[in-house]
């Protein structure tokens, strides 16, 4: 059955780490759901190249943070922060594809 | 202008003809401009959707806050938030002032206050409130707002405002302007 990702996490959010990298965080509600969720692959390169529109070599990694319950996801930024044809100086406001993202559960 | 006409002469000149000087009470226009203070601006894009919906929330919070933290200074201030995708242009003339549907907001945080440096106080604290503002049932905890600049707020300078629009009749249209020749 079809899952959605805001149904599992409780934080999902986006900021810059470093001025060249922006951070994706999925902070899951519980152990269960985390624990499911790294073990089924959802977030994957293939998932993030499509939300995103960006080829594989722009994701930089995709980690699982057990202490937090949190995927992250961090990928290379269009641009360095500040440089001229900046949207969001500190990227907090780019985690919008991946609220509508849904998977087999 | 009533039997006014236009006629096309060449690619570049219009001829115009048939308009009518009707003579009435000779009157003289009064215009005038005063400051009102200093102007800092500061622009901003929202892109959650949950923050979109909360949006007057938001904005409520934020604007209580400011006043809350100013209110034993001895400061006057003018706070106003432009929301584009929404009124930002007709403000309370708009037939649909709905968020429903937008995907993101412009968001205009400007303040004005007597001095520069008090304009420039207040839309920084209130930019830095609507950041990290806890609205109900936020999940993106990094950041509310998108800025294309930094540093993001802008000093917009000295606000004016109408301070005389009067029509005034005149006997003699000349009478109410002094008039100094001078010798260099």
């Amino acid at each position: 059955m079809k899952q959605k990702l805001t149904d599992l996490a409780e934080i999902i959010r986006s900021k810059n780490s470093g001025p060249y990298e922006l951070t994706l965080d999925i902070m899951f509600k519980d152990f269960a759901s985390f624990e499911k969720a790294c073990e089924k692959k959802i977030i994957n390169e293939d998932v993030v190249c499509r939300l995103y529109h960006i080829p594989p070599e722009k994701i930089i990694n995709i980690i699982e943070f057990q202490p937090a319950k949190a995927i992250k996801i961090t990928i290379q930024r269009p641009i360095c922060s500040g440089d001229l044809g900046e949207t969001d100086v500190y990227g907090a406001q780019q985690h919008a594809p991946l609220l509508d993202l849904e998977f087999d559960w | 202008m009533t039997d006014c006409k236009f006629e096309q002469e060449t690619e570049n000149i219009v001829r115009v003809s048939g308009s009518r000087f009707v003579p009435d009470a000779y009157t003289v226009k009064l215009e005038g401009a005063r400051c009102i203070g200093y102007r800092t601006v500061s622009i901003a894009g929202a892109r959650d959707p949950i923050m979109i919906e909360k949006i007057d929330e938001v904005l409520e919070g934020v604007r209580a806050r400011v006043a809350d933290n100013f209110r034993d200074a001895d400061l006057h201030y003018y706070l106003h938030f432009n929301i584009y995708g929404r009124n930002g242009v007709m403000a309370e003339l708009e037939p649909t002032p709905t968020t429903e549907g937008a995907h993101e907001l412009g968001i205009v945080i400007e303040a004005v206050a007597d001095t520069q440096k008090q304009a420039d106080t207040i839309c920084a604290f209130a930019r830095s409130t609507m950041l990290h503002y806890g609205y109900e049932g936020r999940r993106a905890t990094a950041g509310n707002l998108a800025f294309p600049y930094s540093p993001s707020d802008f000093h917009a300078g000295e606000v004016y405002v109408f301070s005389i629009y009067h029509v005034i009749a005149v006997d003699d249209p000349v009478a109410p302007f002094a008039v100094d020749c001078v010798d260099l």
